[in-house]
């Protein structure tokens, strides 16, 4: 590769590696907006319910075994 | 030693891994390397790079649950050696992590997929059989876990571990 053409051809490597990064939640661009705005509106309590319900259902399973009934006791 | 065995913190710390290594087949497998659904598939399906990235972000919150979950078995599992009165048993653990995954498998798949209907096994089929066998392996899941810790009835002395007060 001539030398003249380096510094054009890393401006583009670099242009294209970063536009789509630019799509990021919190990016300053118009995708990234959209997905910002979903995030914290008619989504926010579907995608809290939809990841944190399982965990803390067993969650709750898992005090009732540690702290009282389940399991089994033995003497030794 | 005529102490009092307990067994119920080892089965807890096993069924807090067991929900950490199948939130992780899931989000692994399911989630990223096959793609078949995302956490919020059914409401923002796949098909533009705001709906992936939106997806993406929940699917990265539902790792991190399961990561948690998989760090605080880790904590209860670290307790449990320290401790004289819970047997080490690796029969038991095994069980609890298995019907830790059968329950993540039964009680994520009833919630998410039957429930809020946020996504299906695959979402493209919508509910399908697929999501009723995700439902049966984690009953599958929770009855060999039960077995395998009722059948285990050898609970070796332990010896107290250096450093460690009884």
């Amino acid at each position: 590769m001539r030398v003249e053409l380096i510094p054009p051809t890393a401006l583009l490597l670099v242009v294209g590696l970063t536009t789509p990064a630019s799509a990021c939640p919190v990016c300053d661009s118009e995708t990234g907006t959209e997905v910002r705005a979903a995030l914290v509106g008619e989504d926010l309590q579907w995608g809290l319910l939809a990841t944190a319900l399982p965990f803390l259902a067993v969650g709750g399973v898992v005090a009732a075994i540690h702290f009282g009934g389940g399991g089994r006791s033995d003497a030794q | 030693v005529n102490q009092p065995l307990n067994r119920r913190p080892l089965i807890a710390a096993g069924i807090l891994l067991g929900v950490g290594m199948g939130g992780f087949v899931d989000g692994i497998v399911f989630h990223q390397i096959l793609q078949l659904h995302n956490m919020l598939s059914a409401r923002r399906p796949p098909t533009s790079v705001a709906n992936i990235e939106i997806n993406m972000v929940w699917d990265g919150l539902f790792h991190a649950f399961t990561w948690l979950s998989t760090a605080l078995g880790i904590f209860l599992l670290f307790r449990c050696g320290r401790r004289l009165d819970v047997p080490w048993s690796g029969r038991t653990l095994l069980g609890a992590m298995i019907g830790g995954w059968g329950l993540f498998n039964l009680v994520e798949g009833l919630i998410d997929h039957h429930i809020l209907h946020v996504h299906h096994v695959v979402e493209r089929l919508g509910v399908s059989a697929w999501d009723y066998a995700f439902l049966g392996s984690g009953v599958l899941f929770l009855v060999i876990g039960w077995l395998l810790i009722r059948s285990d009835h050898d609970h070796p002395a332990r010896a107290p571990l250096e450093g460690v007060t009884p």
